[in-house]
């Protein structure tokens, strides 16, 4: 069952276009068309707004949290073409950097696992990605992936800092060997990976299933075993599930998750990968699971206000 | 073009007024270079949904096309209605004539049809009739210049979701509060119901050895018993419930009478009456029994019925005459199979064999006695190969019968009862499958080794297996406190995860302490992987304050170093329930 806890009223002006919790699940940021990011407390039912936070010029799509190792930082991304990186400084958050290297709207902020270290993954209208690390005193490094998606990149997700399989290979103590590595959803209809090489950003895979627009892509997190996971999904209205099973990435597979009859908008995993909720242009959010069989099933319909949604589940029905 | 350019200082003032222009596309010309592409709208123009006229096509081409057959009209608006304040609306517009886009959405030629239909001139949508007359066709000014305008990521109310820790599910309602709606989110919070009785049993405080066997008395109940595969199952959990009663001793004997209780219905097992079904162990073709070949000495062809007596006499009768051969052959023809047995075990081993392969084609192939004579004499029984075929029957009494009979060659009865296991395996009969594995002490792999036969046990609902798994491991440190089962902390890892996400972010918590703990037991650098894993899905459940270890490695001050990924060193797991402390280099 999926029941309503809290129902925050953001006051925006305008449509919502992305709403993020920060990784302790205290904090709710939301971006909207009416330029202003805002970030709320919403500890035991509660919501307090805590920053309202303009420096955009047109609708705002996305927001991201950085890790809190880093500090409380967030990120958003806009129509008006820039990236700004917000930080909360002394209880008040301000404007730490502004990036303003793309020719069109920017789609996408996604950062990297805290890993790697502050690196945010930007996609946008104009086919380009660029990666944003922070190399200290403020400064920022950009690197950009010109060309990634003919006509616009609508998507990026990074891929774990988990080496595949090494859950069960148990290698030794020692820092593991990380290749950065992220997905990204264009205009081409495709889904592509990128992986860094020798500091320089190279395309890895391309993967194709759908018949429209990328509209939304999430690599599923891991903690170490040998598959890979990413979620796709597209104007087309599929969602498609992509895994590798091997260590060395090239493999991927599609599965059909479903065929909806309008554009998916949004695919997002659990935290630790074992639900996917769906997104769809008919405005209802749909929760899957993978059986032990590699079959996908629904196993709730979240509908607004409906609170108590009875889940379908085997385990359910054993026990009835 | 010097006029849009002049303009443009004054649209990104905010003073869309000053913008000349518009096309039927909205806002054309070089996009890398201009300013006054800025979406910036001054007050007094209404957020248009739909049919508003947005500069949303990308494809120059598509651009290119449309222009060269416009016949469009006016169409107001170059900036992108997203402004966000409701005004006092304008009046209605009705379109003049049938909009080109209309007819280029309905041929299907785009493929994003929302992008073609933000150009669409809806006669119900509101605008405000002043700000069309800042706008005029320019019609000569356009020439396109490639990738143009970008469209909107989403033109219209959608639902962005995210989960959130401890099992919360964001929600933003589709509202549009340009029309009144307030803008809302939601948080869910997940607990799928089934989860509550499906705990894992390490969760439970003060796991008492009864509450094990009453929890797989309560899954026998529960399987349903019309199926094999849920006969299979509910003999599964017996055995668990068997083993944790004995403290995880397994003893053959007990468990054949575990096997046999499930037999209500015993098959009775049917001689094959075709010879050429019968297995052939020796070269020597066998006498058809009540076959028609005449006596030698006699010349008379002994009838078909015939009295043991009688039997008897004309067995003795040619041993006086020496005729031991014949006279097995006649014993054998007439079911005296004592006689025959008797006297060929005196003789040479090769008649002694012929004898007994004569005995045995008498019963059913699929009788259990013949898996025992199999074994018994050194051969992986022809049911280990061929169980789990509807025609074979059940494949209980032969497991039992090796199981019970363990004698001789141990070796051997440990493939036999493995290659069965593999059998049943093969016919998909996976619990039926494990329980032979059980037997055989296959010790639990993980699903990546192809050599692994078992990793969970059981075939339903993950959960099911890793519950199953979990009894198992309970009943081995009921007998050696030092029991460890490597490949399956990886999966009470997964299912903590599970917990986490389900919104049961105690229990998984008290979860990873129990999986911590006993990886710890096996010495600190065996699994640093598995650990770091375990410690991150146990913070991650964490509701209290950050570890101090973040701190320590992080700044808050853009001025400081920039921060770099932990290293390892000390983590330290400050969270009110946990208290162990990983030093792994």
């Amino acid at each position: 069952m999926v029941s309503v806890i809290n129902t925050v009223d953001t006051s925006h002006e305008d449509m919502i276009h992305d709403a993020q919790m920060d990784y302790y699940g205290t904090r709710l940021a939301t971006c909207s068309s009416d330029r202003s990011v805002k970030i709320f407390d919403v500890r035991n039912g509660g919501q307090i707004l805590i920053a309202d936070l303009r420096g955009h010029e047109g609708p705002v799509w996305q927001v991201a949290w950085a890790h809190p190792m880093y500090g409380n930082i967030l990120a958003s991304c806009s129509y008006d073409r820039k990236v700004i990186v917000w930080k909360e400084e002394n209880g008040t958050w301000e404007k730490t950097y502004e990036y303003t290297g793309h020719d069109s709207s920017v789609n996408s902020v996604c950062w990297a696992p805290h890993d790697y270290g502050l690196i945010l993954a930007c996609g946008s209208s104009d086919g380009a990605i660029s990666l944003l690390s922070y190399t200290g005193d403020g400064q920022w490094e950009v690197k950009k992936i010109s060309n990634a998606h003919t006509i616009g990149c609508n998507a990026v997700s990074w891929a774990p800092a988990v080496v595949p399989g090494s859950l069960i290979d148990q290698p030794s103590g020692q820092k593991p060997n990380y290749i950065k590595r992220f997905a990204s959803g264009g205009c081409d209809n495709l889904v592509k990976l990128w992986k860094e090489e020798d500091g320089q950003w190279k395309e890895e895979q391309k993967l194709e299933a759908h018949s429209d627009w990328v509209r939304d892509v999430a690599w599923a997190p891991s903690i170490g075993l040998p598959t890979s996971t990413i979620a796709s999904c597209s104007q087309d209205g599929r969602v498609f599930i992509w895994t590798c099973d091997d260590t060395s990435g090239n493999s991927w597979s599609p599965k059909l998750l479903h065929k909806f009859n309008d554009v998916v908008w949004h695919v997002s995993w659990s935290i630790t990968a074992n639900i996917l909720a769906v997104s769809g242009g008919d405005n209802k959010v749909t929760l899957w699971k993978e059986s032990v069989d590699g079959l996908w099933a629904c196993i709730s319909d979240v509908n607004k206000g409906q609170g108590a949604v009875s889940a379908i589940t085997e385990g359910q029905q054993n026990e009835q | 073009m010097a006029r849009i350019r002049a303009a443009s200082a004054l649209v990104a003032a905010g003073f869309p007024s000053a913008l000349p222009f518009s096309t039927s596309l909205g806002l054309l010309g070089k996009p890398r270079s201009s300013p006054w592409l800025l979406p910036v709208r001054a007050p007094g123009h209404r957020h248009q949904r739909g049919g508003g006229p947005e500069p949303a096509l990308a494809a120059g081409l598509r651009v290119k096309i449309f222009l060269k057959k416009s016949r469009l009209g006016r169409v107001s608006g170059g900036c992108p209605p997203f402004h966000p304040r409701s005004l006092d609306g304008g009046g209605k517009v009705t379109p003049s004539e049938p909009s080109l886009l209309l007819q280029y959405k309905e041929s299907g030629l785009s493929s994003s049809s929302y992008e073609l239909s933000q150009y669409m001139f809806d006669s119900s949508d509101q605008y405000d009739p002043a700000s069309s007359q800042t706008w005029s066709p320019i019609q000569s000014a356009l020439h396109l210049v490639g990738p143009e305008i970008a469209p909107q990521k989403y033109p219209h109310p959608h639902v962005p979701v995210c989960f959130g820790a401890g099992g919360q599910l964001v929600r933003v309602c589709p509202n549009s509060p340009a029309e009144g709606q307030p803008a809302l989110v939601e948080m869910h919070s997940l607990e799928v119901r089934y989860f509550l009785s499906c705990l894992p049993l390490s969760c439970r405080e003060d796991l008492h050895k009864v509450d094990v066997m009453t929890f797989c008395q309560r899954r026998v109940a529960l399987s349903e018993v019309e199926t094999q595969r849920g006969r299979d199952s509910a003999l599964l959990w017996k055995l668990l419930l068997l083993l944790c009663r004995q403290n995880g001793a397994m003893v053959g004997s007990d468990t054949a009478e575990l096997l046999m209780q499930d037999c209500k219905r015993r098959e009775r097992y049917h001689r094959q009456e075709t010879v050429a079904n019968l297995i052939n162990l020796t070269d020597e073709s066998w006498p058809v029994p009540g076959g028609g070949m005449p006596d030698l000495l006699t010349g008379e062809i002994p009838p078909c019925t015939e009295t043991p007596q009688h039997s008897v006499e004309k067995f003795t009768k040619l041993l006086f005459y020496g005729r031991k051969k014949e006279a097995l052959d006649r014993a054998m023809r007439s079911q005296l199979w004592g006689h025959a047995l008797f006297l060929s075990s005196k003789m040479d081993l090769r008649t002694y064999s012929w004898v007994l392969s004569g005995f045995t084609s008498t019963l059913a192939l699929n009788d259990p006695l013949q898996t025992l004579f199999q074994l018994m004499s050194g051969r992986i029984p022809q049911a280990a190969l061929c169980c789990g075929d509807e025609r074979w029957g059940d494949w209980r009494p032969h497991l039992d019968v090796i199981l019970s009979n363990q004698i001789g060659d141990a070796e051997l009865n440990h493939r036999a009862i493995i290659a069965m296991g593999d059998t049943l395996a093969g016919k998909g009969l996976i619990e039926a499958a494990h329980f032979c594995y059980l037997m055989a002490n296959v010790t639990l792999g993980c699903y990546r080794v192809r050599t692994d036969r078992v990793v969970l046990l059981g075939s339903s609902q993950e959960t099911d297996c890793i519950q199953r798994t979990e009894v198992f491991e309970y009943c081995q440190l009921l007998g050696h406190p030092k029991a460890f089962i490597p490949a399956f902390q990886m999966y009470k890892l997964l299912y903590a995860s599970r917990l986490a996400d389900y919104g049961l972010p105690s229990q998984a918590l008290h979860y990873c302490e129990g999986i911590g703990i006993t990886l710890l037991a096996q010495g600190q650098s065996s699994y640093p992987v598995l650990l770091e894993q375990v410690i991150k899905v146990g913070l991650g459940t964490s509701s209290a304050s950050p570890p101090s270890c973040w701190d320590s490695t992080s700044d808050s001050s853009p001025s400081s170093s920039p921060p770099h990924p932990p290293n390892t060193g000390v983590r330290v797991g400050c969270h009110q329930h946990i208290l162990f402390i990983i030093i792994y280099l």
